[in-house]
């Protein structure tokens, strides 16, 4: 349990200084990561009550951060926290304040779905890494870090706006589309 | 700096201008924006042709590529974009007889999204492309409010194009992981000559599936009757045409032209692509039979021209890629004609029920026989331009040895004809209803369903312009786009 402890300790310290312990305390993250990720997914699409609901995907979100964390993505787990857990996550809970929760609550938990779907995302957690294991990469981990590129912010911002580019701006008007779309469908009509 | 003036940039530009326009324009001096987004979208027509085999701009070269296929389908996405401007200005949308600009605008968007997916190289550019494309069309398709029908459409169509996204996406993620790289060109020389690995497949299934829901093709069609039915008549003819000629194009550019055009990866996607074909055709063809309302019979018959262009991509080859190209335009000039009527005959009669048809022929003669001819060239009758379309199904079918899918297609085809003739009975063997309503359609309409009537028996007897149109679009690359690498 200490050494557990000294190796958290150890590895939240300085991944670079320790680069050897962290490489190997690296499985041990992820199936602990891993699990709790899929787990905190079933229940997303499992529970009943809403606010249930959004903690998990909260969950979810944050232990998908801390995955980013151990492959070395520092600022995509910063982004996901901040854009998914963060904005995402509030205008969730605003729409769910909308919904009546206790009618959603009351009903009860539909057992066959649960059965399903705990069904599948074992079958998952079992089956994927047995067919991943024949991707030509596999056994090493992909480090971004190590890869082409890197992940700082200021890499990722060269790689968006000069390779991916046209496509930043195709994006730009998606989201221009989307706006134009949110004010069409709630605005009222003018002379009613 | 020419180059940026290519149809995706001015197609987005015209969206935006007509978007400001309306707001800062006062209202009531607004009455000449219909008109000038048709004016609009007939130039960008003419531009899109006259300029398609320019290359796109230089630093778009590792995303987008300027090939036959582009050349041949920017055209086509704007013609839908044309014809659907048309047909919007038109669309009854509720007390005010005026229709809201957001409703014009918006299909300019999408048409952007149509135009880029039409020559993306990249899993990326796919992605972002069709997502441009699904949004502005689940807002189009829950567009008229006060309909209870359309919000339904749109509900329905988010929910099942958010799944086929997940699918996309997914299937984007493992081939990632499989071959490194999401540009077409890095996976064919990653993959080639070596066999397929199991993770390449569940991802090439993946996208497959994520592409069968845009098509509407069996398992993944049961979204397209409702949809079709609920969403305003001018979306349900760009989601018709429009929406489904991009699934193919990604198909082609996919399985026939990049990415996966490999033997290890054909040896397991023929027989699917086979087996989705002659599923499609024979439930299209089938479910179409009991049809009373025209938007779902039109949505059906579209789940069973799928099927035939899918039974061509099964043949995996260059021919097959040639067929669903002509195929696609020979649809769209059957097709269109038809929705336009619908949406007359909603106008007139409220809704899209088959029993309007009932006498046509004697009140409106003109409009009854242009009908007449789309819906016998949908049933691939000879004369007409369905025929050819289907005979060079048949033709791939033969020359590629695949004889079930070949006996299944005849049979669908000779079934089709069956339900094809319900419509054109109604119109002229049936008695004319007691009560007729006040409301005649538009001169305007004569003239378009004869013009498409004839087209039809034109093409079908000399259907020289089609195949060279197809035979550009099997054209590898555009000569000048070379220089801009």
């Amino acid at each position: 349990m200490r050494w557990v402890v000294r190796s958290i300790v150890r590895f939240a310290s300085g991944t670079a200084s320790n680069r050897k312990s962290s490489q190997r305390m690296e499985p041990f993250f992820f199936w602990v990561l891993a699990v709790g990720l899929v787990a905190s997914a079933i229940g997303l699409v499992v529970f009943r009550n809403p606010v249930t609901c959004a903690v998990c995907l909260v969950v979810t979100l944050v232990m998908e951060a801390a995955l980013f964390v151990t492959l070395e993505a520092f600022f995509l787990a910063v982004v996901q926290v901040i854009v998914y857990a963060g904005a995402v996550m509030v205008l969730f809970l605003f729409v769910i304040m909308l919904l009546d929760v206790k009618e959603e609550a009351r009903q009860s938990l539909p057992w066959a779905k649960v059965i399903w779907v705990v069904g599948i995302g074992g079958g998952a957690v079992i089956g994927v890494p047995r067919i991943a294991s024949v991707f030509p990469g596999a056994g090493q981990a992909l480090h971004w870090g190590e890869g082409k590129g890197g992940t700082s912010a200021a890499e990722l911002g060269r790689l968006l706006f000069s390779s991916y580019g046209p496509l930043f701006l195709a994006t730009g008007v998606l989201l221009l589309v989307a706006t134009i779309g949110v004010v069409v469908l709630c605005r009222k009509d003018p002379e009613a | 700096m020419i180059r940026w003036f290519c149809p995706e940039v001015l197609l987005v530009l015209t969206g935006v201008t007509l978007i400001l326009a309306d707001a800062l324009i006062p209202p009531g001096k607004k009455e000449w924006l219909p008109r000038l987004s048709i004016l609009l979208g007939i130039a960008l027509f003419i531009f899109t042709i006259w300029q398609s085999g320019q290359p796109m701009p230089e630093v778009w070269a590792n995303l987008f590529v300027t090939d036959g296929l582009s050349l041949v389908f920017k055209p086509f996405f704007v013609l839908c974009l044309v014809g659907v401007t048309l047909i919007s200005v038109r669309y009854p949308m509720g007390r005010e007889e005026v229709v809201r600009t957001e409703f014009l605008a918006l299909p300019f968007f999408s048409t952007a999204g149509l135009c880029l997916l039409a020559s993306a190289r990249d899993f990326l550019a796919i992605f972002v492309a069709l997502e441009l494309v699904a949004i502005s069309l689940y807002l189009l398709a829950a567009f008229h409010r006060s309909r209870a029908a359309s919000l339904e459409a749109g509900m329905k169509l988010l929910v099942m194009g958010g799944l086929s996204t997940g699918f996309l996406v997914m299937g984007i993620a493992w081939l990632y992981a499989t071959a490194g790289s999401t540009e077409f060109s890095r996976i064919i020389l990653e993959q080639a000559g070596r066999p397929a690995s199991p993770a390449l497949l569940f991802a090439v299934g993946l996208i497959l599936t994520g592409l069968a829901f845009k098509i509407a093709a069996v398992p993944f069609h049961a979204w397209a009757p409702d949809v079709y039915e609920g969403a305003p008549t001018p979306i349900t003819a760009f989601l018709a045409i429009a929406s489904k000629a991009a699934g193919f194009v990604l198909l082609l550019r996919i399985f026939c032209l990049g990415a996966f055009a490999l033997d290890s990866v054909g040896w397991v996607f023929r027989p699917i692509l086979l087996t989705m074909g002659i599923a499609t055709v024979t439930l299209g063809t089938l479910a179409a039979l009991p049809q009373r309302n025209l938007k779902r019979y039109l949505a059906y018959s579209g789940i069973a021209h799928a099927g035939y262009m899918l039974l061509a991509l099964g043949t995996w080859g260059e021919s097959g890629m040639g067929t669903v190209a002509g195929y696609l335009w020979a649809y769209l000039l059957a097709t269109f004609p038809v929705f336009i009527f619908v949406q007359e005959l909603e106008r007139v009669h409220g809704n899209a029920d088959m029993r309007h048809l009932d006498g046509l022929a004697q009140r409106d003669p003109g409009p009854a026989l242009g009908l007449t001819l789309c819906f016998l060239s949908m049933a691939g009758l000879p004369p007409l331009l369905g025929f050819s379309a289907k005979l060079s199904v048949f033709t791939a079918l033969w020359s590629a040895g695949e004889i079930p899918g070949l006996v299944v297609g005849v049979i669908m085809a000779v079934v089709g004809l069956g339900f094809y003739l319900v419509p054109i009975r109604a119109m002229y063997w049936e008695r004319e209803p007691d009560v007729v309503p006040a409301q005649r359609f538009p001169s305007f309409l004569v003239w378009i369903l004869l013009l498409a009537g004839a087209a039809q028996l034109i093409l079908g007897f000399q259907p020289r312009p089609l195949v060279r149109l197809v035979e550009k679009s099997l054209a590898p690359m555009v000569s000048g786009n070379l220089q801009g690498k």
